[in-house]
């Protein structure tokens, strides 16, 4: 019942901040779309950043080490009952994940 | 210790519509702050950002029958049956990359994936195809998610099927309507978080209240240790090697994911697709674990109606759980049901646009475009609600949208890669890998039906092109795409296309 009982609390506080994150961004999306590009015109998005892409390589270490920790941690729970109560709590780490994403994308805001 | 839980239907009422509310609220929010015209409404003026990127992939790519599945493959196959559900559908997702990357650098003002083949071959019949593709595929996984929910709801509050059905395509539509992707894109952020942190304590509770996981654990272990093991190649012949090449013809030939390629902020559009694929992964994960359980304490087949993957909800309705705990499972898998089908309604909505009313109607303006728009979004609801209600046994649909979303996959990619193909080899090989294929797969099975539509569609295209002396295509034509003029607000599609002809 611990883990339920940790799983719970750790779930609420990621629910709030999730869904301030996603508030947040919202009212940022809001914002930019109301406010005039200098100039009088609207920026271009197609073609603002597609520079950004130029050099950009398709692989990603991201994608292997993702692959190998999945498949790792089927096999380890594989070996061991204790490592069950664990798993679950990697999908609260999905919610964080995308936290994160959110504050990449206010940090990439406040910094133009 | 298997017991049933009395759980009264009108509970089940409340969660489908009580979601459904919020999602109203959310999308009228939205549409209010964010939706202007048909540019926004489809693509979202290409300003979704890493968050709303990343959430809507995990929730559009986690299916009402997928979560389910991963219980129900666990089940059937142990670790190796949830292995190979798992690790196929993350890697599914970031293969889009260098799709994605190659086709927003060449055509920067995209919206649609068949609008690319259009303007790539500049033949019709190879359009037509692609875009029967596309809504076949489309009109799929409005139906696959329609009959998860059903499951679910039948499983554990005994709702008649056609009153689901009804409920859950009504609620969806109405909400689908007024926001377009932002919609989408904002409401399936919030199911993943919905899926996600539901999916943890639900497990959890789930193995508590069997005693902990010890029990299934020695239990399995005692059945067969090779439940235990991901390395049985029972499972990979029996399911996993087919589903992980369907699963890359679901993404890549599915214009829910390329709608989100072009309306993701570029810089973000790689990340995306990485996170998506490698933060989905935690789901199944989580979610296997009561396939497992089930197997441990010794549910039969029999006790689930022959459908292994009604062993989520059977679990979760039949352990005496806690209510708040099955009204958590109830919404995880409603949650996956609701954003994918949101999502495939704003997909079809951008081919609408883009593929069907502008080229067939290139000066009609653009209040006009944007009521269609919004409009093909009820009729795609009428006429997905219409194919599940009617009772037709639709494997039939699911073999023939299946095999053509297949037989697209090597045509396409070697579309967007292989300058040199042709619009008769990207057509035949698509052709006669269906013609060829279904058969095949309908008599011999999966396995060797996939393996020769795959075969086919990647030998003929070669063949073909190589025999002809045409120039290669040259990519550097589409970025002169036009996009949604700012002045007159219509959607502009590729008016490249009489340069690549006179060129080729």
């Amino acid at each position: 019942m611990t883990y339920v009982v940790v799983a719970s609390i750790i779930a609420v506080i990621v629910s709030l901040i999730y869904l301030g994150s996603v508030w947040r961004a919202f009212r940022e999306v809001s914002r930019a779309r109301r406010t005039p590009h200098p100039g009088g015109k609207s920026a271009h998005p197609a073609e603002a950043g597609v520079s950004a892409l130029e050099n950009e390589s398709w692989f990603s270490w991201k994608l292997l080490i993702s692959i190998i920790l999945s498949t790792a941690v089927l096999i380890i729970a594989g070996q061991s009952a204790s490592f069950w109560n664990l798993i679950p709590f990697i999908a609260i780490g999905s919610a964080i994940a995308i936290i994160v994403a959110f504050s990449i994308d206010s940090r990439q805001a406040s910094n133009r | 210790m298997l017991q049933t839980n009395a759980i009264q239907p009108y509970i089940g009422y409340l969660i489908m519509f009580g979601l459904g509310l919020f999602m109203l609220f959310i999308a009228l929010s939205v549409r209010r702050s964010l939706v202007r015209n048909t540019h926004d409404y489809i693509i979202a003026d290409r300003k979704i950002g890493l968050g709303f990127g990343v959430g809507s992939v995990i929730a559009v790519w986690t299916w009402a029958m997928a979560v389910m599945m991963s219980s129900g493959q666990a089940y059937s196959w142990g670790l190796s049956g949830l292995f190979w559900f798992t690790i196929p559908n993350g890697i599914a997702v970031m293969a889009m990359v260098p799709f994605a990357i190659k086709l927003r650098k060449i055509i920067p003002n995209g919206y649609t994936i068949t609008d690319f083949i259009r303007s790539r071959f500049q033949n019709r019949p190879a359009l037509i195809i692609a875009v029967l593709g596309m809504i076949f595929g489309i009109f799929l996984e409005i139906i696959i998610n329609l009959k998860g929910a059903v499951l679910l709801i039948q499983t554990i509050f005994g709702i008649r099927e056609i009153v689901v059905l009804a409920v859950v395509i009504f609620i969806v539509t109405l909400y689908s309507y007024f926001g377009g992707i932002w919609t989408s894109a904002i409401t399936a952020t919030i199911n993943t978080l919905l899926i996600t942190v539901p999916a943890a304590i639900v497990t959890l509770f789930v193995l508590y209240k069997v005693g902990g996981p010890e029990v299934v654990f020695q239990s399995l272990k005692q059945k067969d240790p090779q439940l235990l093991s991901i390395f049985s190649w029972d499972a990979a012949a029996g399911f996993g090697i087919t589903l992980a090449l369907g699963l890359l013809a679901s993404t890549v030939a599915d214009q829910t994911f390329w709608q989100k390629v072009w309306a993701i902020k570029p810089n973000h559009v790689k990340r995306t697709f990485i996170w998506g694929g490698a933060w989905f992964y935690p789901i199944p994960l989580a979610l296997g674990l009561l396939g497992l359980t089930a197997l441990g304490i010794g549910v039969q087949p029999e006790q689930l109606g022959g459908d292994v993957t009604a062993v989520g909800p059977y679990l979760v309705s039949h352990l005496g759980l806690p209510l708040i705990i099955v009204i958590l499972y109830t919404l995880l898998v409603l949650n996956a049901c609701y954003s994918t089908i949101d999502g495939a309604f704003s997909a079809m909505s951008s081919l609408v646009a883009v593929d069907i009313v502008k080229p067939l109607y290139p000066s009609l303006s653009e209040k006009k475009l944007f009521a269609i728009t919004k409009l093909s979004i009820i009729l795609c609801g009428l006429i997905a609600a219409a194919i599940v209600m009617s009772g037709v046994n639709f494997v039939s649909l699911v073999l023939t949208t299946y095999a053509i979303k297949t037989s697209l996959l090597i045509p396409l990619i070697l579309a967007i890669f292989w300058p040199r193909l042709t619009s008769r080899g990207f057509l035949w090989g698509i052709v006669l890998s269906i013609v060829i294929g279904l058969p095949i797969r309908i008599v011999s099975g999966e396995l060797a039906g996939t393996l020769v539509i795959f075969g086919i569609s990647a030998v003929v295209p070669v063949i073909l092109s190589l025999l002809t002396k045409e120039r290669p295509f040259d990519y550097s034509l589409l970025k002169n795409t036009r996009q949604l003029s700012e002045e007159t607000g219509g959607i502009g599609t590729a008016p490249v296309a009489p340069l690549v002809s006179k060129e080729a």
